[in-house]
């Protein structure tokens, strides 16, 4: 009985879980903010930020961790338009930064101020990231090494971007770059000149590697800088190419009786812009060589594209049979051999014939019309 | 004033016709040799400077953010109710132990509107105890794209980002900042997040208005 009252009672009552039904959005405009700012003693850096709310009030924060919370401040926010706020971000360090060093980051963002209302309810908020640097009491670097790929015989210009985010500067930085083959044997070795280096400053150091007597291929780099006494080792790769095009796909299958569209896939390997490029086909038939050139193009560096020639395969029995593709660029030449398949012609190609033929016989009618009309003209009588 | 004659009336057809092929002959040719278009302005003299500055915005908008479950009971049959917003479907025994939902269609629909790519956290004030009560209740999320394409994973590039959790999944509601997406794209097309809702609610429960907040925090990458 009181199972059954309990249940009757559950009967009644009601849930609400309904949804604010208004509008929720948020936006918070702003300048440039750099990838990160480096911690220096009395450093003062501002960041200005537009939020809006959309027709609603928002509130601006930001967020840091208890050791950067000092440095931070926000501005009174000041309305400038409808649901409009700007407020402005400084961060100011003080003579004796003691937060924790390495990357650190302070959220700055704006939220909507919201009725909670009933339901479920949805809530905006929008941020952005500013990175800082707080430097490492003793030396210390950070460092990105970069390669580049080369034709044969050029000069290779590898750089080493190098940030000194230790507090003391760096005297003597040296980068010297070993290169390896497959089986990784050092083959050669170049070095910069000597440099030094700021705290919290950033620098490329530039490496140019001579490749003269190197074979096209791919090789592996290290990179070593060297800074006061310390050495830091970074990998990478690079690519030696050479002047080919090779053809990687062509149309497989043409159609007898009509003429047809050919393309040609081809990808250039050289590590450089090629101005004129074209292809000449030719499919040898029992009845006839059927030949075409495409259109003559330019490729980018390292790229692929398709060049369209159009064969006529009038007159040709179905069948499979040899193609022979001949590229011609810049002063190259390279040929590809497969074969192609000559199919009986299809419905389409002579859909496509016969609405040419209506077309034309269409263009002759009125044309006849039209001289009839005058013939009539000029001989009716007044 | 006299007639004027048929001859000369085909006469003047013929030249007419002659005219007018002649003219369009001619204007087509001369289009063809401006070469940059018809304009009044000497394009090949003209110098100027323009300087735009496009300010960096993040924003994201709920475009859809009415879930509606409308007002009910737990069938005397049954332990709970469980209903979901689910367009692809999920657990739910509305029709059997849900007197009086109406059940809800859609869940919310966020939109990046800015002009950055950016993270999506999502965050509730209560968990299924605090927002709903009883024994055993549920309050869940399932994130997915609204449009193809719409989240990326930023360290392997295109591909869903969607934070693995969520990702088609239905999960506890998180009640700290919790990513959903790794970079919500901008692009139109490619820019909507669905978030189903999923609740479960027993004959225990608290009664009356209830009420949590759902947070999106959009963070500039």
């Amino acid at each position: 009985m009181a199972r059954k009252r309990f249940l009757l009672i559950m009967m009644f009552i009601s849930l609400f879980i309904i949804a604010s039904d208004s509008a929720l959005s948020i936006g918070l405009r702003t300048g440039d903010i750099p990838r990160y700012i480096v911690a220096k003693p009395f450093g003062e850096h501002s960041f200005t930020f537009i939020a809006d709310g959309f027709g609603r009030d928002v509130r601006p924060y930001f967020i840091a961790d208890p050791d950067l919370e000092g440095y931070v401040s926000l501005s009174e926010a000041k309305v400038v338009g409808p649901s409009l706020k700007e407020f402005t971000v400084t961060i100011r360090f003080p003579e004796n930064i003691t937060a924790e060093p390495g990357m650190r980051e302070i959220l700055v963002g704006a939220e909507e101020m919201i009725d909670e209302g009933k339901g479920i309810v949805p809530k905006t908020k929008v941020q952005y990231r500013v990175n800082i640097y707080i430097l490492y009491p003793e030396k210390y670097i950070d460092a990105h090494f970069s390669t580049q790929n080369v034709n044969e015989n050029e000069t290779a210009d590898f750089g080493v971007e190098v940030s000194n985010f230790g507090v003391p500067d760096i005297k003597v930085l040296m980068v010297t770059v070993d290169i390896f083959n497959s089986t990784n044997d050092r083959i050669k070795q170049a070095e910069s000149g000597l440099h030094s280096l700021k705290s919290g400053e950033t620098d490329v150091i530039h490496v140019q590697l001579d490749t003269t007597g190197m074979k096209a291929g791919t090789y592996n780099a290290t990179a070593n800088v060297y800074y006061d006494g310390s050495e830091l080792p970074l990998d990478g790769s690079f690519r030696i190419g050479h002047m080919k095009v090779r053809v990687v796909n062509y149309t497989q299958a043409i159609f007898a009786e009509k003429i047809n569209r050919f393309d040609v896939e081809v990808e250039n390997e050289w590590n450089g812009k090629i101005d004129s490029i074209l292809a000449d086909i030719t499919i040898a038939t029992p009845s006839r060589n059927l030949t075409a050139r495409t259109t003559t193009e330019s490729m980018g560096m390292l790229s692929k594209m398709i060049l369209t020639g159009f064969v006529d395969a009038d007159g040709i029995e179905p069948g499979e049979y040899p193609v022979k593709i001949e590229l011609f660029y810049e002063k190259d030449k390279s040929v590809h051999r497969g074969t192609v398949q000559i199919l009986k012609p299809s419905i389409l190609a002579a859909a496509g014939n016969l609405w040419l033929g209506i077309g034309i016989a269409v263009l002759v009618l009125i044309i006849i019309l039209t001289i009839i009309n005058v013939i009539i003209l000029l001989k009716r009588k007044k | 004033m006299a007639d004027i004659s048929n001859k000369t009336l085909a006469v003047l057809l013929v030249l007419t016709i002659a005219v007018s092929l002649g003219g369009t002959v001619i204007s087509l040719g001369k289009l063809r040799g401006l070469g940059t278009g018809v304009t009044g302005f000497d394009v090949l003299n003209a110098y100027g400077n323009i300087s735009v500055y496009v300010e960096s915005q993040a924003a994201i908008n709920f475009t859809t953010n009415a879930t509606n479950f409308g007002t009910g009971t737990v069938h005397e049959s049954c332990t709970s109710c469980t209903m979901n917003t689910s367009w692809t479907g999920g657990a739910s025994n509305q029709a059997t132990c849900c007197v009086g939902f109406s059940g809800a269609d859609n869940g919310l629909v966020l939109e990046n509107t800015g002009n950055r790519n950016v993270t999506v956290d999502l965050q509730s004030n209560k968990n299924a105890a605090q927002f709903i009560g009883g024994t055993n209740p549920l309050f869940k999320i399932n994130v997915t794209e609204g449009e193809s394409g719409s989240c990326d994973n930023t360290t392997s590039g295109p591909g869903s980002g969607l934070g693995a959790t969520f990702n088609n999944t239905w999960a506890n509601v998180p009640t700290a900042d919790t990513e959903v997406c790794d970079r919500f794209n901008i692009d139109a097309g490619n820019d909507e997040l669905n978030i189903s809702i999923s609740v479960t609610i027993p004959e225990n429960s608290q009664t009356g208005s209830l009420q949590a907040t759902i947070t999106a925090t959009a963070t500039a990458i």
